[in-house]
Parts: C-alpha cells; sequence; structure tokens
C-alpha cells in the first residue's frame, strides 16, 4: 500500500502526509538507516524498517506511554471526578 | 501556441509569494509551463482555480544534463496525490493540483524550512554575501577617489564630479543596503518560522517584489551612469555588451553541454572557464579596438579654445594636442594637453576647463584647487572675476575664474599682458 494512503489508514484520517514531506522523510530515514529500500519498480519503491528503526519506533512508543501515565498521575483523579 | 512571459520579482526562498501570483494567474487563465533563468513563461488554459506548491532541492545543480532522480521520485509521490509537475527550476520545481483540498505538498513545517534553508546556504547566500563584498569594495574606492591627493590632471574633485563616480557612490551604497536587507530579511523569516515550525505552525515568507524592483532600477542607473558620461562612454558600453554576448554564449554552451551528456560537476566547470575566458576576450578587443581608434583621432585636429599659435608663437612642423572631456549634470570637465617641438626646446601649454553647472560644488572645486597654496592677483588684465596663481616649483600656475567656469592653467613661463587678455578671451565662457 502506498505510504500516505497507510498513514491516512493508520490514524483513521486524522494524520495526513504530504508528498513532498514524505519524499524528505525518507531520504532522511533511509541515511540515519532507520529504514532500508527492498525493492525498486520504475521510480515506486519500497521500505522496510530496520531493526535501529524499530528500536527508534519502539523508544518513542515508550516516550508517549510515560507522557500518558504522567498525565494521568497528575490530572486522572479530576478527569475521573 | 500562444505563451505569455513575465519577469518574475520573487526573493528566491519567497515561495508564499510565488504560490499565490501563480494561483492568481490561474485564475485569470494562465498556467505556469516554464522557468527560465530571467522569464516565467505561461500557457493560456481556462480560468480555473489551480493549488501550487513549490519544493526545494539543496543537492540539485542546474547543470545536471538530465532530471536527477531525486526529480523523478517526487514527481512519482506528487502523481500519487494528484500533483502535477508545472516546471524546474534546478533548484527548485513547482506543482499545482486540480483538487482545492488536496493534501498540501508540504505538510510538515519543519522540514520545509530546513529544505528552504540548506538550499540558500549552497545558492542565495554565498551568492548575496559575495555581492555585498562587492558593493564594500566598490564603496571603498570611490570615496577613496574623492579623498585622494595625486594631480589634479588625473583626479581632484572637480574631474570626481564629472565623471560617473558621483552616481556610482549612492548607487552601490543603495545597492549594499539592498543585499544586507535580503540577507537580514531572509535570517529574520528563518528564525521565526524555525520556531513556529516547532509548534507545527507554518510562516508565509514576506513579500520582497519592491526590493527586486529597486534592485533592477540600481543596477540600470549603474550602466546609465557608466555609459553617458564622458569620452570613455562608448567604451564602456561595448565592455557591457561584449560581456553581456559572452555570458548568453556560455549559456547557450552550458545548455548544449546537458545535450551532449556531460555530468553536472564536468559542465559546470566547463562553462564557467569559459565565461571567464569569453569575458577576458571581450574586454581586450574592445579595449584593443578603442585604443587604435584613439591613436587615429590624436593624429587628426582637435578643435582647441586656445591654442599655443594664438599666443604668438610659430606653428612647427611637430605639434602635438590631446582633449579629455566628460560631462555629468554637476560638472563638465575638459582636460587639454599641447606640446610643440622647437629646435632650441620643446614648448608646452596645459590647461583644464571646469564648467560647475550645480552651484553648491563651486566653493568644493574652487579650493580643491587652491589647497596647496595660492595668492589672489590682478584679474583686470585676464578679463576674469577673480584669477590666482598657485603654488608650483615648476610652472607658472593660474587659475581663472568667471561666474560658472573655473580654468586651470599650466604655462612655461608668465604671460604679457597681450597674452593675457588673449588667454581670457578665449577660455571665457
Amino acid at each position: 500500500m502506498d505510504i500516505m494512503e497507510r498513514v491516512k489508514a493508520m490514524t483513521r484520517g486524522r494524520v495526513a502526509v504530504g508528498p513532498g514531506t514524505l519524499y524528505h522523510l525518507l531520504d532522511q530515514f533511509c541515511e540515519s538507516g532507520m529504514i532500508e529500500e527492498t525493492r525498486v519498480e520504475g521510480r515506486r519503491r519500497s521500505y522496510l524498517l530496520t531493526t535501529q528503526g524499530r528500536q527508534a519506533l519502539a523508544e518513542e512508543k515508550q516516550r508517549l506511554e510515560s507522557q500518558l501515565r504522567d498525565y494521568q498521575r497528575a490530572f486522572g483523579e479530576e478527569d475521573a471526578q | 501556441m500562444k505563451h505569455r512571459y513575465e519577469l518574475p520579482l520573487y526573493s528566491f526562498y519567497d515561495h508564499t509569494g510565488m504560490v499565490e501570483h501563480l494561483e492568481k494567474m490561474a485564475r485569470r487563465g494562465w498556467r505556469l509551463d516554464k522557468l527560465g533563468g530571467v522569464l516565467w513563461r505561461y500557457v493560456p488554459i481556462e480560468p480555473r482555480r489551480l493549488k501550487y506548491a513549490l519544493v526545494y532541492f539543496p543537492e540539485v545543480s542546474g547543470f545536471e544534463p538530465t532530471p536527477p532522480e531525486s526529480h523523478l521520485r517526487l514527481q512519482e509521490l506528487c502523481a500519487q496525490a494528484g500533483w502535477v509537475l508545472a516546471a524546474t527550476a534546478g533548484k527548485f520545481q513547482v506543482y499545482y493540483n486540480e483538487d482545492p483540498d488536496a493534501v498540501p505538498l508540504e505538510t510538515d513545517p519543519g522540514i520545509q524550512v530546513d529544505m528552504i534553508h540548506r538550499t540558500m546556504k549552497r545558492n542565495f547566500i554565498p551568492s548575496y554575501l559575495l555581492l555585498s563584498a562587492v558593493a564594500v569594495l566598490q564603496l571603498f574606492m570611490q570615496i577613496s577617489e574623492l579623498n585622494e591627493n595625486y594631480s589634479v590632471w588625473y583626479s581632484g574633485k572637480a574631474h570626481y564630479f564629472s565623471g560617473a563616480t558621483w552616481m556610482m557612490l549612492p548607487t552601490w551604497g543603495s545597492l549594499l543596503l539592498i543585499y544586507l536587507l535580503e540577507l537580514g530579511r531572509y535570517f529574520w523569516w528563518y528564525h521565526r518560522a524555525k520556531k513556529r515550525a516547532e509548534e507545527g505552525l507554518h510562516t508565509p515568507s514576506p513579500r520582497s517584489w519592491w526590493i527586486q524592483l529597486l534592485a533592477i532600477v540600481l543596477l540600470m542607473l549603474l550602466v546609465i551612469s557608466w555609459t553617458t558620461v564622458g569620452k570613455m562612454s562608448g567604451f564602456i558600453f561595448a565592455v557591457l555588451a561584449a560581456m553581456l554576448l559572452a555570458m548568453v554564449l556560455s549559456i547557450g554552451l552550458s545548455k548544449l553541454l546537458k545535450v551532449v551528456g556531460v555530468s553536472a560537476k564536468v559542465n559546470q566547470a566547463i562553462t564557467i572557464g569559459v565565461a571567464c575566458i569569453l569575458s577576458l576576450m571581450a574586454v581586450m578587443s574592445v579595449s584593443n579596438f578603442t585604443i587604435q581608434s584613439r591613436r587615429q583621432a590624436e593624429k587628426m585636429d582637435a578643435v582647441l579654445p586656445l591654442r599655443l599659435e594664438d599666443l604668438g608663437y610659430i606653428a612647427p612642423e611637430k605639434a602635438w594636442e590631446q582633449v579629455d572631456e566628460q560631462h555629468s549634470p554637476l560638472v563638465s570637465f575638459t582636460r587639454i594637453w599641447q606640446r610643440r617641438e622647437y629646435p632650441q626646446e620643446p614648448m608646452e601649454m596645459d590647461y583644464i576647463m571646469v564648467d560647475v553647472h550645480f552651484k553648491p560644488l563651486w566653493d568644493v572645486c574652487l579650493q580643491d584647487y587652491l589647497k596647496n597654496g595660492a595668492q589672489t592677483v590682478d584679474a583686470a588684465p585676464w578679463g576674469a572675476r577673480q584669477v590666482w596663481q598657485l603654488e608650483d616649483q615648476y610652472e607658472v600656475v593660474y587659475l581663472l575664474c568667471w561666474d560658472d567656469r573655473m580654468v586651470y592653467m599650466e604655462l612655461e613661463e608668465a604671460p604679457s599682458d597681450a597674452q593675457k587678455a588673449i588667454i581670457g578671451e578665449k577660455l571665457k565662457p
């Protein structure tokens, strides 16, 4: 599936990535070793997360979960009320 | 097909201004077709709403023989989202989309600002820093010329204000301000946009069409000041025309090398090298032609207001004369050298006629001639308003003044009263 369409589907339309932004992001992720090219068909390219990329993704997930827990500790009781 | 051409007045990073203008043109029935080196080209379409966007490529060179892989990859991604390539200009591409609700081409402001800044660092910023340095150097040279204390024959205040230099001083000064203003505005926008991008906000680029227009007007003033003052104007015009031709030929060569498939680096090296050689050849050819023409002119009889023969000297076989003049709306400056080869010894009479059109400069020019010491002498025999004899070790030097004219004169011996009357009659305005 096209990455732009997949991002939209994964976020239920909340996040849209423009082709220009995606182009630059793919270059940056490739250069930093987060993703690798797996297939080239003409101008269309396929990418896969590398081990380094999966680790970075896991760390980002942990960071966001920590922030959510902090919020629930600070405001969770008020929300419950 | 009918085309429309336009001179774009946008700073390189003014993507907001360019997009707004292109969208306005589409509503008027014109779609961007080509980004030329100087002009943009449009093709006619049905008036409609098109959404435009620009993408910057820091690593791409304008000397690439074929569209670089990066351009083609982006084109493929854009096509998937309905964005169509309108035109390419090496370091940036312009896309349009028929869907007014299409996802913007650049959705991450941080990445967009970063790409623009990286492209600017490789292109606009070094160019403008170099132009600013050239302007500073020119200003330094012009101010030095104004203050120099060389012979009055080749410099001095009257000579300065009769030439093109007085126009170049405010022009280079204004150009320097423009270059610094452009750089300042860019960095102001960049730092603000970078900060707002951290909050996920896009920052429109500032409008700068008035700066571009002012720069063009000032450059035209520079060319006018170089090409319309004095005897050198024809030479300077010919040099500028020859250098323009050299530039056009170099651009043509670069395009040919692209067609042949030469790599970007080789193309750039060859084009720049050929441009330098062609420019040098152009200047040398024009200079050589001018020198030959000038030598020819010196052999002919110049029309002089006052000759040595007017003062009673017999015209010998060998005589040499030269006239140089330059004029500006402020001052007219005419410099005359004469030399006669007599059997006993040669005789010379040289003088400078200065007509001051701009009255406030009268005292400036006068004091410049009197600065090394002078004493007033009786002006009546000369028929002038005021006369000074200047201090000089070797010659007899006078400064004759009428209402708007002063004449600096060097003689080998003190003139008689009769000769003074002839000099005054011949040189008065």
